[in-house]
């Protein structure tokens, strides 16, 4: 029998639970040659402003052991562009599109998250289905991150937010700080729908022969296998203090990876770097948690989130 | 599904089983694959991203250039320079082994898109001049093969520029191609003309290399490290002469998704992997805002830097 795989995160129906991690994936018209993105529960696409932003100098990204740095800077169109352009592309699609939010100040997440909202109930049909609010991203100068390392500023945001818009709002959080919990919480009592986490671990390399940084930001932020258990470790904790829907990411490369945020209490999860080993990586863990599912008699997802989880008294619904 | 939705999908994924994989120099291979698709659709300057290992050291795949192809054979070659933990798993790869290739990527030599009907200098029986330094040998092979088949008249030439002659391969193999004379120079001159490939490059191009003909008008087709790059742009430019040059970055999508690869051109930054690899001569921007951390780093494999490599 066919498990029932469809979940719920803050209001976004998904008609499987793994989708693609923001910035890993542009806006999808490249990976959408090597397969067939209706396969995905979801698109988060590149990191969103309001202006278009032409990124960090070079080198961008560097290799680490099993992992790797990348400092691209928010590189992107502008919010115009991704709405003329590229939503319509993705809306091809029968997936779940998820605007990734960006900016340097309030100001800017809240003309983004406008300027999507009302684009969105101006066209006749759905553009896209919800907002990831990026207060993470450890590669800008202003901003970013500091959104995500101090709870007031963040409930701060989502309260405002939650003001300009109706759409699904998922809040994407650092693990750069001491007690990711708080941060949460702030997210919650501000009016945020649901939570991604993880993004990047701050991270440099320095070049022996140039006696310099080697990436053209000097930091960046590390991805891949190596910050799994990291990811895990903070999707266990928020999901037994938080009531909020969890999509869970940080390093998942395989369908045995990605049970495991499952068990821990994430309700979806995101697949990113793995796609640059494996582009068909997200389709493969896909099919690999229907495989688990079967396999055990598993007949809803329901019943796996937060499984593994004493912290988790009543299960996601 | 929608006319866009499956659109022309040249590049793939596919498992690719491993021929032949050789030494031809010093820490230089040449890697055979079986791989019908990427034979077929591929063109000289595109590359293929391959697998070089089963777990995630390395987590990425290398970028490597299409070297020769034969769509009969169905059949894919790569040369390759051991430079790190990637390329060294590589030399372990045996006839009958199999891995993931994603290709062809990124924009080639417009060899076959008209440089003759733009009336350029190959319209009117002009000189191709390769420029390669180091394993930037790597797509002159498959370039050489494409101008004898769509740029009937043009003549191409190959100058060669390496450290010694250990690090050089057989390059009987470019006659083969094509290529009616060649010049090498190396840094300790154990091999044709000591010095750089500038060196003889100017010598071309002035009319002083003996036995050669007179190479204007002319097209430059360009690969090496980035210093190289950078001083052939700078010479073609005082002598006149356009052309393309094909880079080489660590890459992370291969695809053009990331965003990882970019350089800095005269139109911004623009993708190694999508946009290029291969530029125009005079598009890419190679002062001081971009780095050169790698120092002299090979094309065909991104390793991490120095402190890293294995």
């Amino acid at each position: 029998m066919i498990p029932d795989t469809r979940v719920n995160i803050g209001g976004i129906s998904l008609k499987n639970p793994v989708l693609v991690a923001s910035g890993t994936f542009g806006f999808g018209r490249e990976y959408s040659e090597l397969f067939d993105l209706d396969l995905l529960g979801g698109v988060v696409v590149k990191g969103t402003t309001y202006e278009a932003r032409q990124g960090n100098p070079p080198p961008r990204i560097v290799e680490t052991p099993s992992g790797m740095l990348n400092a691209i800077g928010l590189q992107n169109p502008g919010v115009k562009a991704v709405v003329e352009e590229a939503l319509p592309f993705l809306g091809q699609f029968d997936t779940a599109v998820i605007v990734n939010v960006s900016g340097h100040s309030s100001d800017e997440y809240l003309r983004v998250a406008a300027y999507l909202t009302e684009a969105n109930e101006r066209s006749g049909r759905r553009l896209l289905d919800g907002l990831e609010v990026n207060i993470s991203c450890p590669n800008v100068d202003e901003g970013g991150m500091a959104f995500g390392t101090d709870p007031e500023v963040a409930y701060d945001l989502a309260k405002r937010l939650r003001d300009v818009t109706d759409l699904p709002l998922i809040f994407k959080l650092t693990p750069n700080v001491t007690r990711v919990v708080e941060i949460a919480s702030a997210c919650q009592q501000g009016g945020a729908d649901a939570l991604s986490l993880i993004n990047t671990l701050t991270g440099m390399v320095i070049d022996i022969d140039t006696q310099q940084p080697y990436l053209g930001n000097t930091i960046g932020g590390l991805s891949g296998p190596a910050v799994r258990p990291v990811a895990l470790k903070m999707v266990w904790d928020v999901a037994a203090a938080c009531d909020l829907p969890i999509i869970g990411m940080g390093g998942i490369s395989t369908a045995s990876d990605a049970v495991q945020f499952l068990l821990a209490g994430a309700s979806a999860v995101a697949v990113g770097t793995a796609l640059f080993r494996d582009p068909l990586a997200a389709v493969r863990v896909r099919e690999g948690i229907g495989e688990y599912c079967r396999e055990r008699g598993i007949t809803s997802l329901k019943g796996l989130v937060g499984a593994a989880n004493p912290g988790i008294s009543v299960p996601e619904e | 599904m929608t006319e866009a939705k499956s659109g022309e999908a040249a590049m793939m994924d596919v498992d690719v089983e491993v021929l032949d994989n050789r030494p031809v120099g010093k820490d230089l291979y040449s890697l055979r694959l079986l791989a019908p698709q990427i034979a077929k659709t591929g063109r000289a300057g595109q590359f293929l991203n391959l697998a070089c290992s089963q777990s995630s050291a390395p987590l990425l795949r290398r970028p490597f250039s299409l070297h020769l192809l034969d769509p009969v054979e169905g059949t894919v070659s790569l040369l390759y320079k051991v430079v790190g933990q990637g390329t060294g798993l590589l030399t372990e790869l045996r006839p009958g082994d199999r891995t993931r290739a994603l290709g062809p990527l990124g924009r080639g030599f417009p060899v076959t898109e008209g440089l003759a009907d733009r009336g350029g200098p190959l319209a009117t029986g002009g000189t191709a001049i390769l420029v390669a330094g180091g394993v930037g040998l790597a797509p002159m092979a498959q370039l050489a093969v494409e101008l004898r088949q769509f740029q009937a008249g043009t003549t191409t030439v190959l100058l060669v520029g390496a450290r010694n002659s250990a690090d050089l391969p057989d390059l009987d193999l470019f006659r083969r191609c094509g290529v009616a004379h060649i010049a090498v120079a190396t840094e300790d001159g154990t091999a044709g003309t000591e010095g750089f490939v500038t060196d003889i490059l100017t010598a071309a191009l002035e009319g002083r290399l003996e036995g050669w003909p007179t190479v204007s008008p002319a097209v430059a087709f360009v690969c090496g490290p980035r210093p190289m790059l950078a001083a052939v742009q700078r010479l073609a430019s005082s002598h006149g002469v356009g052309g393309y040059l094909s880079l080489e970055a660590e890459m992370a999508c291969g695809i053009g998704a990331c965003l990882g690869c970019v350089v800095e051109t005269t139109s911004g930054y623009r993708r190694v992997c999508k946009d290029g690899p291969v530029f125009g001569l005079s598009e890419v921007i190679f002062d001081g805002a971009v780095p050169q951390p790698h120092g002299l780093k090979e094309p065909g494999d991104p390793q991490g830097p120095a402190a890293e490599r294995g």
